[in-house]
């Protein structure tokens, strides 16, 4: 990298491809997507405490746009902030610092990723200002009422919502192509796949999960915008179609993507454990074994999202076997975590604090989990509040804890400056407390059978008992919101005012903390680092240190010259 | 991709190279967008196929298209991939201006591909069969619209690389004839799929 390149204001911060702008590219748009999603879920919340209050903001949230609000709430976190923040972003800004690329394998490709899933936000967002309004049939576009205008009164919306979906399940794909490809065919000189970190080997094992899932959703969604546009019938009886199809469509990539919002996660939190454990990951190959045979199985479980909808009982039988049998690899993964934490000299740094609490949340989520795979308890609780508790006692672990945990991780490298670590402990206690204030009063409102996807409870006598769980479960989400002004605080404070970072300030092995903070352009000074071991050799006996680094002869920038 | 970055890949592939042997990045990408690709149609076909079964009286839609058309687009297509290898071939053996003409020809025959379609679609339209008819058709046109969308997507690719081959001008894109071909070769096979199921396919389904 010898080469002096003056790059214009356009090249480098809006058509980049250098893979370290693109993965700012996607935090930003993650970070302010999720101020849509986070503002929606405030909504959501406050009518279910305060039905036909005027909402700050906002105005009564009507009914009708209740429908629109969940819908929009479940579309942009999981498409717009999930995967930019947990794949594109981590995968974008990792996978080449940590294999020892210089780059993507392909550059350009990577930049149209981005401005692919930037137009689709656009178009989502955009869809709030056509006739008829956004969609507000669910996240999951059930048919037929997201197959005809005729059930919603909503048609530009709903095309927009379709088009902008498959626009960016097509930018997501490329992009895993791309990360892929990286992997195979640009590690550095001795980073065989035993010493590939296992963050990487999360990403990368999102990525194949995706690729392999997303192509029958993308199906469903050219049929759906034929049943919205040309006047089909796809998914419409009276035409001859079948609604359900969508849904097998739909919850065959669905069940899959969940994964994909989860495997990054691991990874992080694996890689973030051995650093501030001092300990190697437990079970290497036994984590990498159980997430293939996870992958393998996620492709047929999908059909325990379809319980209620009358399917041949023959059929629930392997469904919910298959789905109980999932828990198997999930459950030695997480007892790998466990013991990667067991016995280490544990140092309580903000990443790990996020970490651990994946690990104490998450378990909730995965638990809950296996209520749901029954069948028989399934069909009660599907309907409820359960349900919402259940999958945001998984997502929000994997996508906001995985994501702090990684963003608070990788902030020095990133920006080369540390975050304040007062603000960054205070950001996740109260995150963590009043996280689990919002969600665990929704299993016991759902156990009593609160039904969800209903706007005004009050409307419904049998619900009153619920009245001052759910006022404190608003409450703790407004606290929840509000906690996060602490991130951004510290997040755009400490970019500018933050103590300098060194080099490689959590004494970790693998090797993007050998590269510049900020890394340059290539990342690597005029050698590519050279591996020469596996990138969890913590606290070896007979080494001086406690920790190895992974390429212990780079020179780095200092050879440069 | 900027000169810095094609000057790091060449140094790159020479020096630190360890992944399988043989398999550049171009083709790995491909596959990988090719096996994606795979289960889009597998979604579809797969649909398709589905309903078939319970609907025996699709039979009877099925015998309104054309046979005699299906055919020639068949040979177009399976013709248009031979000259398709045959441009790779010429231009592993650097001939560019020979590899340049195949392309034409593969060019021609796809956009003769999509003529024929044409006049299918419009006889088709012409007796009132448009997707919204029924099921069957909204299948028919989905299936052979997002194939075509496929084959004017190739055409696009060949032309641009013909362009270049004929000023002998490919340089860095030389590799990228092979890549297209691999591509088209997956177009066509997904019409070896599509054309007996759509348009031979006429018995009676499941009952």
């Amino acid at each position: 990298m010898s080469q002096e390149h003056h790059q214009s204001f356009l090249t480098k911060y809006i058509f980049a491809t250098d893979h370290k702008m693109v993965a700012r590219q996607f935090l930003f748009l993650a970070l302010t997507m999720a101020a849509f999603g986070g503002y929606y879920a405030f909504l959501i919340r406050w009518e279910l405490a305060y039905p036909n209050q005027p909402a700050p903001f906002f105005g009564v949230v009507t009914p009708d746009k209740f429908n629109v609000i969940i819908t929009l709430h479940g579309t942009i976190m999981l498409f717009f902030v999930g995967m930019p923040l947990l794949n594109a972003f981590p995968s974008n800004f990792l996978v080449p610092l940590m294999i020892g690329a210089r780059d993507m394998a392909f550059p350009r490709l990577n930049m149209a990723t981005f401005w692919m899933t930037f137009v689709a936000a656009v178009m989502l967002i955009s869809s709030f200002f056509v006739p008829g309004g956004p969609v507000a049939g669910g996240w999951t576009g059930y048919a037929p009422l997201s197959a005809s205008s005729e059930y919603t009164g909503v048609k530009m919306g709903m095309v927009l919502w379709i088009l902008s979906l498959a626009l960016i399940f097509i930018a997501s794909s490329l992009g895993g192509i791309n990360y892929i490809v990286t992997v195979v065919t640009m590690r550095a000189k001795g980073m065989t796949y035993s010493r590939v970190p296992l963050t990487v080997w999360f990403l990368l094992a999102a990525a194949v999960t995706f690729f392999l899932a997303v192509g029958p959703v993308l199906a469903a969604a050219f049929m759906l915008l034929m049943d919205n546009v040309f006047g089909t019938g796809f998914f419409l009886p009276y035409k001859g179609g079948e609604p359900l199809l969508w849904q097998h469509l739909f919850w065959f990539f669905g069940h899959p993507e969940v994964y994909v919002l989860f495997f990054p996660t691991l990874g992080f939190v694996l890689d973030i454990s051995a650093v501030f454990a001092r300990k190697p990951v437990f079970g290497k190959k036994l984590i990498i074994g159980s997430t293939v045979s996870a992958i393998a199985l996620s492709f047929i479980v999908w059909a325990h999202h379809m319980f209620q909808t009358g399917m041949n009982p023959t059929l629930v039988t392997p469904f919910a076997i298959t789905t109980i049998l999932i828990s198997v690899p999930f459950a030695i993964i997480y007892v790998c975590m466990f013991l990667t934490v067991w016995g280490g000299s544990i140092s309580l740094e903000t990443p790990m604090l996020w970490a651990l609490g994946f690990l104490a949340t998450f378990l909730v989520g995965g638990l809950t989990g296996i209520f749901l795979g029954a069948a028989g308890a399934d069909i009660y609780l599907h309907g409820t509040y359960f349900v919402v508790a259940h999958f945001h006692y998984t997502f929000f672990p994997s996508v906001i804890f995985g994501g702090f945990a990684a963003i608070n991780y990788w902030y020095p490298k990133m920006f080369g400056r540390m975050l304040n670590r007062t603000a960054a402990i205070l950001h996740f206690v109260l995150t963590f407390i009043f996280f689990n204030c919002t969600f665990w009063p929704l299993f016991i409102v759902g156990m009593g059978g609160m039904v969800r996807r209903i706007a005004d409870p009050s409307f419904y006598p049998q619900y009153s008992p619920f009245v001052h769980l759910n006022i404190f479960a608003t409450l703790s989400a407004m606290c929840l919101i509000a906690t996060q002004t602490i991130f951004l605080w510290n997040f755009f404070y400490s970019m500018k005012n933050g103590k300098k970072a060194e080099l490689n300030p959590y004494q970790a092995n693998t090797l993007e903390w050998l590269a510049a903070s900020p890394p340059p352009h290539g990342n690597w000074g005029p050698k590519l680092p050279v591996v020469t071991c596996d990138p969890y050799e913590y606290s070896k006996p007979g080494n001086a240190e406690d920790w190895h680094s992974q390429a212990p002869s780079y020179k780095g920038e200092a050879s440069h010259g | 991709m900027d000169n810095v970055t094609v000057v790091d890949h060449v140094e790159y592939e020479v020096e630190d190279y360890t992944g399988p042997a043989g398999t550049t990045a171009g083709r790995l990408g491909v596959w990988i967008l090719i096996s994606s690709e795979i289960t889009i149609f597998a979604g579809l076909l797969g649909s398709y196929i589905l309903f078939r079964l319970f609907h025996p009286e699709w039979a009877e839609e099925s015998s309104h298209l054309n046979i005699v058309l299906g055919t020639i687009n068949t040979m177009l297509l399976l013709t248009s991939n031979f000259f398709m290898m045959k441009a790779s071939t010429a231009v592993e053996q650097d001939d560019q201006k020979k590899s340049a003409k195949l392309m034409l020809v593969t060019v021609a025959l796809g956009f003769a591909f999509l003529v024929v379609k044409g006049f299918e679609y419009a006889a088709e339209f012409s007796h009132g069969e448009f997707p919204s008819k029924n099921a069957f058709w909204s299948f028919y046109f989905l299936l052979t619209g997002l194939h075509g969308t496929h084959i004017l997507g190739g055409l696009v690719a060949i032309t641009i690389l013909w362009v270049k081959a004929k000023k002998n001008a490919l340089g860095e894109l030389k590799g990228r004839v092979a890549l297209t071909g691999l591509y088209w070769s997956f177009v066509e096979v997904v019409w070896i799929f599509l054309f007996p199921l759509l348009y031979l396919l006429r018995e009676g389904g499941a009952k």
